[in-house]
């Protein structure tokens, strides 16, 4: 073999492949004839090896063959950068371990060997053998594993009690289940009385009982560990440990004369009723089986009273949680007794519940999956109380604290289907009484905030309701979107409408929660409310809402009359959206009226700058219509403005908006018509347009506009679009760095995000070129001093922080202490939020060495 | 327990399970989380929020013993919240090694003092010392970890810089868990 090139040894190596695929037969009679370093070519003889292994009598070569297997473990392999074969570490080692693991005759041979490189082994490797253990120890079978059983379980439990990182650990207690599983695969389910056991895991089991007396401590943790390991494994082991283990605890906390060890004893207990449930999960419980049915009543004893004493609270709730899950354990008389006593922690006026309050609302939800009797009848009652009919004034913070916690707290549960319905109506009513217009209110703003927290709580649980696929939702078409629709117009429709029903934020969150109901309509429905507008954001348009008939009065209404951007541009959604979806009307409107418009309202120099900017806007939503030629009409007039020393930048992010299509207003989820590609088509046509801009405009301030015009564009494509231009594109979006508009800035530097994020791409590259040149930019960016929005600032550091994983130390090295030096001074940047992303980035600089 | 742990000083120390999350006061009686509007509230306002004991606190609970790499000090209540104190520029950090025989502490000190020499400004002066009473030698420590040169000369050490960055490579974690971070 070795006389040949590597590459015809791989078509040699395919040949012998096939052969066995078609001629097994054939080649069983050829005998021991058969056996490259090169990685490619060993998962294809690793291949051959496993077949030959499975199907061909093997026993008279075994020496041999293991020797020839067993020398490539463990794999140390590593791809070169840029390696074309794309063979991964992972391919290999999986290659080999389905070597190892093919037959039990290699059994004897390999477990020396293998405990022998386990002891002199770390990292990697050593996690290598564990796997490798943990898929071949089941192969090898019961009696090689016996003869092996101490020592392995010495080497395991190394691992287990000081373990080196999680992951060894985690593999360490993998391998200690296989091991169990092979020696115990035989036994049957004991059918009454006493469970026996003998062998390894009495031992197993002893020993962590004896570091279980003392409960509090490190190794404890590691013991609770182990034993849960164990009951993951078959149903006799499970009944074995948890008589043992579970009595050994309980035991424990009944004896135990100080309570300050009750928390951690508590704790195990959850450990092993995770187990459990996560025995249920992988599917080894069957539904015959009760594993915690002999310990139940003690169980929920312990944790019930453990609710009471402050120091074991967080690890009662958290048992709590866990038990309620399993399947059939808990009648439904005591889970309502369980929710009487969280419910004494749930009061939203106690500050001192805020530590525990998620805990104790996780046994609650838990409980309302189940069976909802007990939630609605005992905590919605309670909780109801604490929303205040009478708004505390603006300055009672406390007040207003409290009920925000109790709408929390209503969110966080009232999420099963006849709980929402009810909170719902609850709030609905609340809801209307501080938007009637006939109310009186003591303090306007205190009673806004409190309907924006009533609509946000809502919100809330309408967006989870959502992530889970809740088929209830399309019913609160009429009992929740049509009431906020009624209630909010008519605050419109009257003379002095309350605060509460005419904020700007009070007003947009409502229409958020009629578009996530109305986009989880089935779509008969959907057309009734979809006729309306893609995100029925008129409702923002406040005060009066203008026909629909024609097109044009609301569009010139919405220029010319709206007091605000924000109804301006809910008017434009609107239109938008009509236009999306009955484009044929709005032909006429198209065709003649908007170039006229183009002329008198934008392109006119006599115009007010405040109007052309608004009619700009108009422009471009009127025309977001569908991938419609007279979009790329509408990009060169775009450009031809650009010049405009008013009007130029505001175009140029124009463009932005085209590439976006419409954003959250235009989309599938709001039955728009969608063309496909059309962004694609849209980001070939102009992209070149605007670096060929980049490139000639002679004017500064020209070039400037055509910067910001590609910066908005990108950022709001898809990465894939524009990343083969990239080596084109980025000289300009480091100049664009420079430039004083923060809004800009913050584009280009997600842009550089996301960019940076996907290592695997080969763009990276792209960054690497230019990373001394970034990061000075960057470092910039992120001085407080300079940027105002602290936003950006958060950004640029966190992007900066992503530089020591992504570029070589070689390229960057001579600028590392400069960084350093740098970024102390954003430690001390006046908002916490950007200091959290400044430590961050400078300990990835410290960190960063060659 | 046939495990090898003669050589370390504490192979089974009590573990806390309290979990600090900080909490900070309610500053408006509007809900400052619907994305929209945090930006006209927040972004450009830099109303000055100043470092306070819990930001430090964050900085430091999830640093890990030198003995027990996959234990957080929190975990070990090493470092507690109530042991650290804030006046004008001056910061207190106290810790409490698990044992008074802890040969450990001196590098915990050492961990403590280049996490903070690396999170915080410069403007700030921090005293790193032992709880009273809780270690053997505990003047000696103290003037160790608060000794510039020495702690200069410390990290020279490459050797016990590993260590040290060993300890501090999931302080960025501040509290949260491992697995749910990732």
């Amino acid at each position: 073999m070795k006389a040949l090139v590597q590459s015809i040894r791989l078509i040699v190596f395919g040949i012998i492949d096939s052969l066995m695929l078609r001629h097994r037969e054939a080649l069983k009679g050829l005998g021991s004839q058969f056996v490259s370093e090169r990685p490619r070519n060993l998962i294809v003889s690793f291949a051959i090896m496993r077949v030959l292994l499975i199907e061909f009598n093997v026993l008279s070569q075994i020496d041999n063959l293991f020797d020839i297997t067993f020398c490539y473990f463990p794999i140390t392999f590593k791809p070169p950068p840029g390696d074309v074969y794309g063979v991964t570490t992972d391919d290999l080692r999986d290659g080999l371990q389905s070597c190892l693991n093919a037959t039990p005759l290699f059994g004897p041979l390999a477990l020396p060997l293998l405990l022998e490189k386990l002891s002199a082994s770390t990292g990697n490797l050593k996690r290598d053998t564990l796997q490798t253990l943990e898929s071949c120890l089941p192969v090898y079978g019961r009696a090689v594993a016996l003869n092996y059983a101490p020592e392995l379980w010495e080497s395991f439990k190394i691992e287990i009690f000081q373990p080196a990182d999680p992951d060894t650990e985690g593999s360490a207690l993998r391998a200690t289940q296989s091991l169990i599983r092979t020696l115990y695969s035989l036994q049957d389910i004991p059918t009454s009385g006493e469970i026996q056991a003998d062998g390894l895991i009495v031992d197993i089991v002893q020993e962590c009982k004896k570091i279980l007396r003392e409960p509090e401590k490190s190794q404890a943790q590691h013991a609770i560990k182990l034993l849960s390991a164990c009951i993951c494994t078959t149903a006799p082991i499970r009944q074995y440990v948890l008589s043992q283990g579970a009595i050994c605890v309980i035991s424990g906390s009944t004896h135990m004369i100080g309570l300050s060890y009750r928390g951690h004893i508590l704790a195990g207990l959850t450990g092993f009723i995770m187990a459990v449930n996560q025995a249920y999960k992988s599917g080894v419980v069957d539904d015959v089986e009760q594993p915690l049915d002999t310990f139940k009543d003690q169980i929920i004893g312990a944790f019930s009273s453990g609710i009471n004493v402050a120091s074991c609270r967080r690890a009662a709730l958290e048992g709590l949680h866990q038990i309620v899950q399993i399947r059939r354990l808990v009648p439904i008389a005591e889970l309502g007794l369980l929710v009487h006593i969280i419910n004494e922690h749930l009061n939203p006026k106690e500050e001192d519940h805020d530590d525990l309050r998620p805990e104790a609302l996780k046994v609650v939800l838990a409980i309302s999956q189940i069976t909802t009797k007990p939630v609605e009848e005992i905590s919605l009652p309670h909780l109801f109380l604490f929303l205040p009919d009478i708004t505390p004034s603006r300055n009672a913070l406390r007040e207003h604290a409290t009920y925000r916690r109790a709408l929390d707290s209503l969110a966080t549960i009232c999420v099963q289907p006849p709980l929402f319905e009810t909170f719902v109506i609850r709030l609905c009513s609340k809801l209307d009484m501080l938007c009637s217009p006939m109310r009186q209110p003591l303090d306007d703003e205190a009673d806004a905030a409190y309907a924006h927290a009533i609509l946000l709580a809502l919100k809330n649980v309408l967006v989870i309701k959502i992530r889970d696929a809740h088929t209830d939702i399309p019913k609160y078409l009429d009992q929740l979107a049509l009431p906020l629709y009624w209630i909010f117009i008519r605050a419109a429709v009257s003379s002095a409408p309350p605060l509460a029903s005419s904020d700007i934020r009070v007003v947009s969150l409502a229409a958020k929660i009629i578009t996530l109901i109305a986009r989880s309509l089935p779509l008969e429905r959907a057309l009734f409310a979809a006729y309306q507008s893609g995100t029925t954001t008129p409702l923002l348009a406040g005060r009066r809402l203008p026909g629909m008939q024609s097109h044009s009065p609301p569009f010139l209404w919405s220029l010319v009359e709206a007091t605000n951007e924000r109804q301006s541009l809910a008017m434009f959604h609107t239109i938008s959206s009509i236009f999306n979806k009955r484009l044929e009307d709005a032909q006429p409107f198209l065709q003649t009226r908007l170039p006229e418009f183009w002329e008198e309202s934008i392109a006119s120099a006599t115009v007010p700058i405040e109007a052309r900017r608004r009619a700009l806007l108009g422009y471009i939503w009127a025309l977001l219509v569908r991938n419609d030629p007279r979009v790329n009409v509408c990009v060169n007039r775009l450009f031809s403005i650009f010049s405009d020393p008013q009007l130029g930048w505001h175009a140029a992010k124009a463009v932005g908006e085209f590439g976006r299509g419409g954003g959250d207003v235009l989309t599938k989820r709001n039955f728009s018509v969608i063309r496909m590609l059309h962004t694609q088509r849209f980001m070939t046509s102009t992209l070149p347009q605007i670096i060929a801009g980049c490139k000639i405009s002679p004017d500064l301030t020209e070039h400037t506009t055509y910067l910001i015009a590609l910066t908005s564009l990108i950022n709001s494509v898809p990465k894939a679009m524009f990343l083969s231009e990239l080596p084109t594109i980025m000289p300009f979006l480091l100049r664009g760095l420079d430039v004083p508009d923060e809004e800009m800035r913050a584009n280009i530097i997600n842009t550089l995000n996301a960019v940076a994020k996907d290592e695997s791409s080969s763009q990276v590259n792209v960054i690497s070129e230019h990373a001394s040149t970034i990061v000075t930019a960057l470092l910039r960016n992120a001085d407080y001093e300079i940027t105002k929005s602290s936003r950006l600032r958060a950004t640029a550091l966190q992007c900066l922080g992503m530089f020591p994983s992504i570029v070589k130390y070689s390229v960057l090295h001579p600028q590392r202490n400069h960084v350093i030096s740098r970024l102390s001074k954003a430690l001390d940047d006046p908002k916490r939020s950007v200091r959290k992303e400044a430590v961050d980035t400078r300990s990835h600089w410290f960190a960063y060495q060659g | 327990m046939p495990i090898p742990t003669a050589t370390m000083d504490n192979p089974n120390p009590v573990i806390f399970s309290s979990k600090k999350d900080i909490r900070r006061e309610v500053r408006s009686i509007w809900i400052d989380s619907s994305e929209e509007f945090i930006d006209a509230a927040e972004e450009g306002d830099n109303l000055p929020e100043v470092i306070d004991e819990d930001e430090i606190y964050d900085l430091l609970r999830s640093i890990t013993d030198p003995e027990h790499p996959s234990t957080t000090l929190e975990q070990l209540g090493v470092v507690t919240a109530e042991q650290i104190k804030i006046s004008g520029n001056h910061i207190s950090v106290r810790f409490t090694p698990t044992v008074p025989h802890c040969g450990m502490a001196t590098l915990i000190g050492l961990s403590l003092r280049v996490r903070l020499l690396r999170s915080l400004p410069a403007r700030f002066r921090v005293d790193i010392t032992v709880k009273e009473g809780s270690h053997q030698s505990e003047s000696a420590l103290n003037k160790q970890l608060n000794d510039k040169e020495r702690v200069a000369a410390a990290l020279e050490n490459t050797t016990l810089l590993d260590v040290v960055n060993g300890c501090l490579a999931t302080a960025n974690l501040r509290g949260r868990d491992p697995i749910d971070a990732a």
